[in-house]
């Protein structure tokens, strides 16, 4: 079991309503290890409900979401060591600090004293939060505290890592750093799955994109492809084009 | 152990640490403001139970066990309606839920950290005044040592049930919590617990009116004894009360034991089952509730006081309020409570056919709406100006902070003062009291909504938090102690003063000795004087502390 093979998400036709509305219809895509994908939307159009019917925390009415071929309906608690959430709206315990959260993060997972000591070192120094993990995070800006949350999601080494609009509020250091990141933790067992409304993270960073409006993903594939099919360079007018033609 | 319950004690010992010379006076100062609290409370239910055991004939005894028991069932459908809408939140819409269930700790341990939350948030309102009032009861009674241990137990576990119950309904009817918003949810809970009130009472009714109005005291009481705990005998707090005054009938004591027991076990298979189904419920709930219903845009009726600032600062209060369901559906509670007190009170008069009974409850009831108009203050205006949060700088720029200030008062005095008339009239009217007691009443009342108001807004102003946007937390937090406690002392001087004209007016009357008016007008004055001076200090500071904050 141990051999690892290569991570795998795959949804198939995910449909999920709250009570009338429909959030997300018949959505389907596929992704696999090493895979950036951006996910891409409006407000509303469907990005946040159908990352949480991915981690787990929302039943959806159709559809089937699988996990390295694992209907995910049916892991258990355990399994959720696969997989790494970062909300909109970042949780951290007030009256923690920021270096206590990451180890109280770390037990959870089940990690060695040992290890946790070292990734928290290693992500201090690459995410410059090293001068204030030591005091309490409700002293914390937002920028801080998405800093923190997203080094406490890296910590455990989750094969899939959902990022749900990371650059909301981040002033430009920040948002520097957390791309740096994201850049350098693609790798061979991970999918990095990241929602945004701002088009330049996912020009920047993704290898795959997805398009979502009113709760249909419009496009999935490269965005060479993607400027290739429309002949238009800047990614702002196709996203715009894109999402008008459903009006 | 359970890295969550660690990371709890944590934070409770991190938000209570002594680090430096100021939060140490403001630990010490927190702690002795809560030991007076508890003791005024103590000593105002002491006081009550040794005035109606002095009383001759013994009827002070049943009436006393009464009230122990009235104010019993009050505590168990207050915990148990609190249990309700405090399950909600913490069992489905707290953000760390989100981050709890996708970690790999196991749903069980959710489960049980959310259980012991959600009864520390449900009961610890009515702990601070059942605490005292059992301390009371033991020593007015003198029920001797051993009796604050068993009463403790077995309101612990009146707490467990109410909350597990309360737990199990949210469970079970969840459907119908995801689908409506929390205001619809606390409106037929309401609804289904006047009901049930209602129906009680019919059902009971007709036994009250067969009582003959001129039977003798031996029979009065007999009648009294039999209904003591009757209507709520098999809720848990009724078998708690009976528990706790049983003495001697071995009998009962059994039934109750066993009744209690029986509680207890289904108690803890709701909460058994309402585990296992927790997972499949979370993730089926719906968390934020984006789309509430549409609003009519309401800010711009046409109001009589068009110009007037005052006013629309008072339409926005009023809004907010209305839109709030853990602002209202707290009060509708305590409205539900307020109307089974009116109840009671109205029903027992009719036991007693001497006017000297009718008047000590006149009086009481006075002390009672008070008393009840000082907490309701501290829980809903005491926190209306940390309320205003972040807003406050805007309403400081645009709006002169006097015509804020002024508005607050107009508007919480005509909350306070409509509320405590309608107590005070309501049951009046029912006990038969002549003019003088009742004018009396009325004017006091009105007197000391002035003075409740000015207390809960000048130190709501003066010890404001605009950080907190939880109205419990902030009328839990430091301010809305001293508030409750300078409001409990206030209403204490106020009842204190008239006291003596009633007292002399009680037992003229009784002796058919001519009784001069005039005593009780002085006494009133007196109240008066005192709150007015009350009122300039407290405008003033509340006001300059405001016009200088920093927000
Ligand atoms: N808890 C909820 N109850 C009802 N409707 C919701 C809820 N959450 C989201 N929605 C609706 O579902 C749609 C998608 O929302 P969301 O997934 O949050 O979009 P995004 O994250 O892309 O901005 C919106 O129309 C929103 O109004
Ligand atoms: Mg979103």
């Amino acid at each position: 079991m141990e051999e690892k093979a290569k991570t795998s998400l795959k949804i198939e036709n995910l449909t999920k309503n709250y009570n009338k509305t429909t959030a997300v219809k018949n959505l389907s895509l596929s992704l696999e290890g090493k895979d950036i994908f951006g996910f891409i939307g409006p407000n509303g159009a469907g990005k946040t409900t159908t990352i949480k019917c991915i981690a787990g925390l929302l039943s959806h009415q159709s559809g089937v979401i699988s996990i390295n071929g694992k209907d995910s309906k049916l892991f258990g608690d355990l399994s959720k060591k696969r997989i790494g959430y970062v909300p909109d709206t970042p949780f951290l315990y007030d009256k923690l600090t920021g270096r206590e959260f990451l180890y109280f993060v770390g037990r959870i997972y089940g990690m060695k004293e040992a290890d946790i000591e070292k990734e928290i070192e290693f992500y201090s120094k690459q995410m410059e939060f090293s001068d204030y993990m030591d005091s309490r995070t409700e002293e914390y800006s937002h920028g801080m505290k998405q800093r923190i949350v997203i080094a406490s999601a890296f910590i455990h080494n989750p094969d899939i890592l959902l990022v749900d609009e990371p650059m909301v509020g981040l002033d430009p250091k920040s948002s520097r750093i957390v791309k740096d990141l994201f850049k350098e933790g693609a790798k061979e067992n991970r999918i990095l799955f990241i929602s945004t409304h701002t088009l330049s993270l996912a020009e920047e960073l993704c290898t795959k994109i997805g398009i979502m409006d009113k709760g249909s993903l419009v496009y999935f594939g490269s965005i060479s492809e993607l400027k290739d099919k429309i002949k238009k360079e800047n990614l702002e007018d196709i996203f715009l084009e894109i999402t008008s033609k459903n009006e | 152990m359970n890295e969550i319950l660690k990371i709890r004690l944590k934070t409770i010992a991190r938000g209570i640490m002594i680090t430096d010379f100021k939060s140490l006076i403001k630990m010490l100062s927190f702690i002795f403001v809560v030991s007076v609290f508890l003791y005024f409370n103590y000593f105002i239910f002491y006081k009550i139970f040794v005035f109606l055991l002095r009383t001759e004939e013994g009827i002070g005894y049943s009436i006393a066990q009464r009230l122990t028991s009235i104010m019993f069932s009050i505590f168990f459908l207050m915990l148990f309606m609190s249990s309700i809408i405090t399950s909600i939140t913490t069992f489905f819409r707290t953000p760390e839920l989100e981050f709890l269930f996708t970690t790999p700790i196991k749903t069980e341990k959710i489960f049980f950290i959310k259980l012991l939350e959600n009864g520390i948030f449900a009961s610890w309102a009515t702990m601070i005044l059942s605490i005292p009032l059992m301390f009371a009861i033991g020593n007015a009674f003198e029920f001797g040592g051993f009796f604050i241990f068993k009463a403790i137990i077995l309101f612990i576990s009146m707490v467990f049930i109410a909350v597990s119950f309360g737990l199990a309904i949210v469970f079970f009817f969840s459907e119908f919590f995801r689908k409506h918003s929390l205001g619809t949810i606390i409106i037929v809970i309401a609804i289904a617990l006047l009901s049930v009130l209602a129906v009680v009472f019919f059902m009971k009714s007709p036994d009250l009116f067969n009582l003959p109005r001129n039977a003798n005291l031996y029979n009065v009481e007999k009648y009294i004894a039999s209904l003591e705990v009757e209507q709520f005998k098999y809720l848990p707090s009724g078998i708690i009360i009976n528990m706790i005054f049983d003495k001697s009938q071995q009998n009962s004591n059994i039934t109750n034991i066993l009744l209690l027991f029986a509680y207890i076990i289904s108690s803890i298979f709701l909460t058994i089952i309402s585990m296992n189904l927790y997972k499949n419920k979370y993730i089926s709930y719906e968390k934020t509730i984006l789309k509430s219903s549409i609003h009519a845009n309401r800010m711009n009726y046409p109001t009589f006081f068009k110009n007037s600032r005052i006013a629309l600062l008072m339409q926005k209060d009023m809004l907010a309020f209305l839109r709030d369901p853990s602002q209202w559906g707290q009060s509708a509670t305590f409205l539900l409570l307020l109307v089974f007190y009116g109840i009671s009170v109205v029903r027992s008069p009719i036991y007693f056919k001497s006017p000297f009974y009718t008047y000590i409850l006149a009086f009481a009831n006075l002390g009672f709406s008070t008393y009840i108009m000082a907490t309701l203050s501290v829980r809903f205006i005491f926190p209306l100006i940390s309320l205003e949060g972040r807003t406050f700088s805007l309403i400081r720029s645009s709006i002169n902070v006097r015509d804020y200030f002024n508005a607050k008062i107009v508007f919480n005095f005509l909350m306070i003062s409509v509320l405590g008339q309608v107590l005070v009239i309501g049951t009046n009217a029912f006990l038969n009291i002549d003019n003088v007691v009742v004018i009396v009443s009325v004017a006091v009342t009105f007197i000391i909504s002035f003075g409740i108001t000015i207390i809960n807004t000048g130190i709501g102003a003066i010890l404001a938090d605009f950080t907190e946007t939880n109205p419990s937390k902030i009328a839990s937090g430091f301010g809305g102690i001293v508030s409750a406690i300078t409001s409990l002392a206030y209403i204490g001087i106020c009842l204190g003063i008239l006291s003596t004209p009633t007292r002399t007016y009680f037992e003229y009357t009784f002796k058919k000795i001519p009784f001069n008016n005039m005593y009780f007008l002085y006494a009133i004055i007196f109240v008066f004087a005192l709150t007015v001076l009350l009122f300039t200090l407290l405008y003033i500071a509340g006001l300059n502390s405001l016009k200088k904050r920093n927000v």
